[in-house]
């Protein structure tokens, strides 16, 4: 299946300057594309999937001792999940399992200050339901966590079963 | 007659009277269920009174509840004609024809942010309602709907606003013809899809508030496979503060295009006298996937005006609903409001999950996860969760 999704989390974000560090927060939403390949046609088995996500960053505070905020950011990033699934009906699946994400992107700097944000490498869970719509088309939607530096993911979008 | 007999007579009669008094005094809310539609049941008259859903169910309605979507945990080999009998506002008791009496409560613990230092859970009465159905008629062509509510605890930013003892929904119903309904008096606005949660997306953004019920005129249109309802309101005339009154025109359909699967069109026009005007359209999709399961969509467009400034916002709202076993649902919900997209407001984004558990007839129990999110790009707030436990007692 090829899903085209949005997807979007936030991660941990710290300010540095010489003299002082400061947390926040950083937002990551883009579009994906995800294959996915099914190792069971049965009513339960396990899902792989590969996803590409391009999209746009921001983060930072505009108040506080130190002000650094960031925003239209593009990033790129990489995910991969082995999920377990169970039919429960012929058009309904629920799916949870592993998730890895690889994201390389660096803040800008700004005026001696720097950022970053979570963590290039993360991984974390997820919870996936699919609906059938149609014979080849699938409603996908998902929530789960990123635990380094980071928290809630989630995506919805659409798949095409070839 | 002797003396003993007349003395049971009359004790009886005062059980019940008491019985009566007692459910009516102890009652709430009454809503819809549009995710219903994976039962197949796609139109909402089937089971309520009012046939642009929630309110008060009928005596099918109740029997569908009891039979149907329950677990029944008490009554498991009970055969399913046996449920429905027993069904009714005093069980397999049968009243006559012309009344159906109904009693509902809604309560909800909030506990927002778990974990955190500052998370303090907090319990909500919602909704507490009684009232009747007095069928004039026995074919029920002329019907009568006196709902009456009381709020515990109302919306800070509607006790102004509000009178704590509020007719919800008062109105003389009249099958005109076969296909043609009228309803006259005070009812929800006909718009969108009306589902149980009043904060969501689709509810909250419009001011189509949990006690924001409308005096007006409502002519719908039920065909086979198609409705049609045009509303005309004039805001609630037992209001404490009439010039905030929203009065106006709605409209909302709602056609099988699929066997399960209904797609519609709503719209509503409205302004007060303090000339602040809003103006929605909206399209949703209810479609019916297996049994008990279902998915909700609705998107729109919300337009608002005052003598200063005027936004128009969007709204998205989507919600799943998976049978696991008789009773027992997985639900999810995501749900997106921009109040204006032509500023810089952020994408306001909910996302839950969470079960939906009816253990008998008159029981409802809700289980809730939502996070909140708002995604901008002039800034970045922390992220937000709530935990509810909801309990839905209907007589």
């Amino acid at each position: 299946m090829v899903n085209l999704s949005y997807y979007n989390w936030a991660e941990v974000m710290e300010i540095q300057s010489a003299a002082s560090k400061l947390e926040s927060r950083a937002n990551f939403g883009g579009l994906g594309v995800e294959f996915e390949f099914t190792r069971s046609k049965k009513n339960s088995g396990w899902n792989f999937a590969a996803a590409y996500i391009s999209g746009q960053a921001t983060g930072g505070t505009k108040a506080g001792a130190l002000v650094y905020f960031a925003s239209y950011q593009k990033f790129n990033a990489f995910t991969f999940k082995a999920t377990r699934f169970t039919r429960l009906y012929p058009r309904v699946y629920l799916e949870i399992g592993p998730l890895l994400m690889y994201r390389p992107f660096v803040w800008p700097t700004d005026a001696g200050l720097a950022a970053t944000s979570g963590s290039s490498f993360n991984y974390g869970l997820t919870l996936d339901l699919r609906l059938r719509l149609a014979p080849r088309v699938d409603f996908c939607q998902s929530i789960g966590t990123l635990l380094t530096k980071a928290s809630t993911i989630w995506s919805l979008g659409f798949g095409y079963r070839f | 007659m002797n003396k003993k007999i007349c003395y049971k007579i009359c004790q009886d009669k005062l059980r019940l009277f008491f019985l009566l008094v007692t459910q009516l005094l102890l009652s709430p809310l009454l809503q819809a269920y549009p995710e219903f539609i994976g039962y197949g049941y796609g139109s909402c008259i089937t089971c309520h009174y009012n046939g642009l859903g929630n309110g008060a169910l009928n005596d099918y309605g109740r029997g569908v509840w009891a039979s149907e979507i329950a677990a029944n945990i008490f009554s498991k080999s009970a055969k399913l004609e046996d449920l429905s009998a027993r069904s009714g506002f005093l069980g397999s008791k049968e009243l006559p024809y012309w009344i159906r009496p109904h009693i509902k409560y809604r309560g909800i613990n909030v506990q927002p942010n778990p974990g955190s230092a500052a998370s303090k859970a907090k319990y909500f009465h919602m909704q507490i309602d009684a009232g009747a159905a007095i069928a004039i008629d026995q074919d029920q062509k002329y019907l009568l709907m006196l709902n009456y509510g009381y709020v515990p605890s109302p919306d800070p930013n509607m006790k102004n606003n509000l009178n704590r003892f509020l007719g919800r929904d008062l109105y003389l119903r009249v099958q005109a013809t076969e296909t043609i309904w009228l309803y006259l008096g005070k009812l929800e606005k006909a718009y969108g899809l009306r589902n149980v949660d009043h904060t969501s997306y689709n509810r909250v953004p419009q001011e189509l508030f949990q006690n924001t019920q409308s005096h007006g005129a409502i002519v719908h249109y039920l065909g086979e496979t198609s409705e049609f309802a045009i509303n005309q309101f004039v805001g609630n005339m037992d209001s404490v503060n009439k010039t905030s009154e929203q009065k106006g025109t709605s409209f909302t359909s709602d056609i099988e295009v699929v066997e399960k699967g209904r797609i519609g069109l709503s719209a509503l026009k409205s302004e007060s006298e303090l000339k602040n005007a809003v103006t929605l359209v909206g399209a949703h999709w209810k479609q019916g996937l297996s049994t008990g399961t279902a998915l909700l969509f609705e998107y729109g467009i919300i337009q608002k005006k005052d003598s200063t400034s005027a936004t128009n916002g969007s709204y998205s709202y989507l919600q799943s609903m998976i049978r696991l076993a008789k009773g027992n649902h997985f639900i999810t919900n995501i749900e997106r409001y921009n109040r204006d997209i032509s500023a810089t407001t952020p994408d306001r984004w909910k996302v839950g999950l969470g079960f939906l558990y009816f253990p008998f007839q008159r029981l409802e129990f809700r289980f809730h996860a939502t996070h909140q999110r708002d995604v901008s790009s002039e800034s970045v707030t922390d992220d937000a969760w709530a935990l509810q436990g909801q309990v839905h007692l209907a007589l």
